[in-house]
């Protein structure tokens, strides 16, 4: 009898459970799906992917999320044909540029990245393209880029990158020259002072690298700085810095207080208690 | 007998605290007196409450301003969970034969103000803010919150300190430190109930002041008019005149007295009209207003909207409707939401002409992508009965 009914309820409970397994595990795999036709660039495919999988599995709503994503990414692409408004034009290219960045399309970030410097021409369009050829190794191309740029567009981030440009090329002589008269102000910004890290890592400067790369990470909000961490990991200079700073940088936490609304599951903790009530803490 | 009917509605509101709270995972944060004080600055100025109060607190706080107006501080005597907990610790204390060291008029009268600093110093706080900066140190909240995230430990310091204090004192927080209890002081001074004591019937013992959990000198007055007086008729009940040397009702010269079903009844008619208030007049608890003239005809589209948790959280609502991308609601006028666990309301008022409900909708569950931090930013919201992701 207690064998039976041992068995009764295991039965029962695998009939309940194993559906929801093997829903999941189906969701899973047409999200993968939906990712390899990304990858392929057959955005309406994915498209159909994502949404079969969220709503074969409502409660992933990383599934829902995705749908969403590509869903303006295919509107952001048939507005960049159209949209004359240049401003919009450059909102819509940056979203659309990043979605591109996340999903690891960097041939097509690229494109974008030529466009928009070809339609804005400024220091933040070079800096962009810059960093897509380099991530693609097209260092020749960055360096010819970025060397051409004229006094306004030459700040200390897209100088920066020339630097590690250069040197990849085995040009170490004018990669110290570009160095040598970079000035980066006290007041550089997060972005600026992570260049500046990757700079001098790839110029073999170790103690500056690592003063600089602190300095970033600080200075980054909380919610953009495991994406920098990440790609310090895989930046080839950054991460081939002694074991021992690339930790100390690596265990650097943000100094910006960032409220927890936009993540978070409470007020608890959050640095911009005292601003919510007029609304700022969401920014 | 007058005390079991008070250790009954002691009982039944402890149970219905407790209850709630960890059976039914009930927010008693919002029906907390004290919130809807802290929460008056922050609303009269943003149109908001601080955290995830709601408006449900102010009544609250009338029904209790209500009920300290005819039966003093009855609430504190009958209703308060801390109150009840420290009260019957006491007992136990005394049941124990733990010595209760009588404290001496002017110490106790000193340390009385305490209670005065303690609401001073979380009022400045709250209302400098616009949040509950001391809900970490609050050992009620700890309690009703079943330890909640912002819970510190001195929250369980100040909990430890009630209940060892409360062992051979009564009611300490009560009677010098509670902030509420400042709150209703002021008020319970003129409370319309009373202690009477008849001269004439008086045999001068004593044992009501000893009875007396607040310390008051009963048998010195002739009508218990100080605004610590919670009503609960212990000294009535420490009388050995059974004729009614001492009884409680409205003021002696209207001759009459009252029994304490009334006090029971008016309790219950102060909570329930203030619980009904909630449901029949449901103000928004966040209302926010866009920088638009109104148009000469809106629309309103009724919302029920997850994860809008908090005023943090509605605020993140408000900036997603602001959005500037392409789900920009240009005719979106104003947001009246309700706050709290799972789904809440939101009612948005739009200008028709200028955007529909689908496109709000839209704005609020779509992924947004920040420039100044150069990410996209997930919406955390989901509508009930939207499906986002479109006909299949």
């Amino acid at each position: 009898m207690r064998s039976t009914g041992f068995v009764a309820a295991l039965t029962l409970g695998a009939a309940l459970l194993l559906p929801g397994v093997a829903t999941a595990a189906t969701a899973q795999e047409t999200f993968d799906q939906g990712k390899a036709l990304l990858g392929q660039d057959d955005f309406d495919g994915a498209l159909a992917a994502f949404a079969e999988a969220a709503r074969a599995d409502r409660t992933n709503r990383d599934y829902v999320a995705q749908h969403a994503r590509v869903r303006q990414a295919i509107e952001l692409r048939r507005r960049l044909e159209t949209e004359q408004n240049t401003e919009r034009w450059q909102q819509f290219a940056r979203a659309l540029r990043a979605f591109y960045l996340s999903e690891g399309m960097h041939s097509a970030a690229l494109a974008l990245d030529h466009k928009m410097h070809a339609r804005l021409a400024t220091a933040t369009t070079a800096r962009m393209l810059a960093e897509t050829q380099l991530a693609m190794e097209r260092n020749a191309e960055a360096a010819e880029m970025l060397a051409a740029l004229d006094s306004a567009k030459a700040t200390p981030a897209t100088q920066g990158l020339l630097v590690v440009a250069l040197v990849r090329q085995g040009k170490q002589d004018d990669a110290q020259n570009v160095a040598t008269q970079i000035s980066v102000p006290k007041d550089a910004d997060a972005r600026t002072r992570y260049i500046t890290a990757w700079m001098h890592a790839a110029l073999g400067q170790a103690n500056e690298a690592t003063t600089a790369l602190v300095g970033a990470f600080e200075m980054f909000a909380p919610s953009v700085l495991p994406g920098f961490k990440a790609h310090a990991k895989l930046c080839p200079e950054l991460a081939s810095l002694p074991a021992a700073d690339l930790a100390k940088a690596m265990a650097t936490e943000s100094k910006i207080p960032e409220s927890t609304c936009s993540g978070g599951k409470s007020c608890a903790g959050c640095p911009n208690r005292g601003k919510c009530a007029k609304g700022e803490a969401a920014q | 007998m007058r005390i079991p009917t008070r250790r009954l509605v002691q009982f039944t509101f402890l149970a219905l605290t407790l209850g709630g709270v960890f059976l039914f995972g009930a927010n008693a944060e919002r029906w907390c007196p004290l919130g809807g004080v802290e929460a008056i600055y922050t609303y009269a100025q943003e149109g908001n409450m601080p955290c995830s109060l709601g408006v449900s607190n102010f009544y609250i706080l009338g029904g209790v301003l209500l009920m300290t107006l005819l039966l003093r501080r009855a609430f504190c005597g009958y209703m308060c969970p801390i109150g009840t907990i420290s009260e019957w610790i006491g007992i136990a204390g005394r049941r124990l034969k733990i010595p209760t060291p009588r404290v001496p008029p002017s110490v106790d009268r000193v340390l009385s103000l305490g209670k005065y600093l303690v609401l001073a110093l979380i009022l400045y706080a709250a209302w400098r803010a616009g949040e509950l900066l001391f809900r970490g140190y609050d050992p009620c909240y700890a309690l009703i919150s079943r330890h909640g995230e912002d819970i510190t430990v001195w929250a369980y310091v100040v909990a430890a300190t009630i209940v060892l204090v409360s062992l051979v004192i009564t009611v300490p927080f009560c009677r010098w430190f509670c902030p509420l209890a400042a709150v209703l002081n002021p008020i319970s001074r003129f409370g319309l109930a009373r202690i009477s004591r008849d001269r004439a019937s008086c045999a001068s013992c004593g044992r009501c002041a000893r009875a007396c959990p607040m310390a008051i000198p009963v048998d010195q007055v002739d009508e218990v008019t100080s605004a610590r007086c919670t009503s609960c008729m212990s000294c009535v009940d420490a009388c050995p005149d059974r004729h009614g040397a001492l009884t409680w009702g409205p003021p002696a010269r209207f001759g009459r007295r009252w029994s304490q079903a009334v006090l029971v009844l008016v309790l219950l008619a102060s909570t329930s009209g203030a619980v009904a208030a909630v449901y029949l007049f449901p103000l928004p608890s966040f209302v926010k207003t866009n920088d638009l003239a109104e148009p000469a005809e809106t629309a309103i589209v009724p919302l029920r909207v997850t994860d809008l948790a908090c005023r943090g959280r509605a605020n993140l609502f408000v900036w997603y409707l602001q959005r500037d991308d392409l789900y920009a609601v240009p005719g979106y006028l104003r947001v009246e939401a309700w706050p709290g666990p799972g789904a809440a309301d939101a009612h948005i008022t739009y200008d028709p002409t200028a955007t529909d409900a689908e496109a709000i909708k839209r704005a609020i569950t779509e992924p947004y992508f920040d420039l100044v931090q150069d990410r996209w930013r997930d919406s955390p919201f989901a509508i009930e009965g939207y499906d986002s992701l479109g006909p299949p």
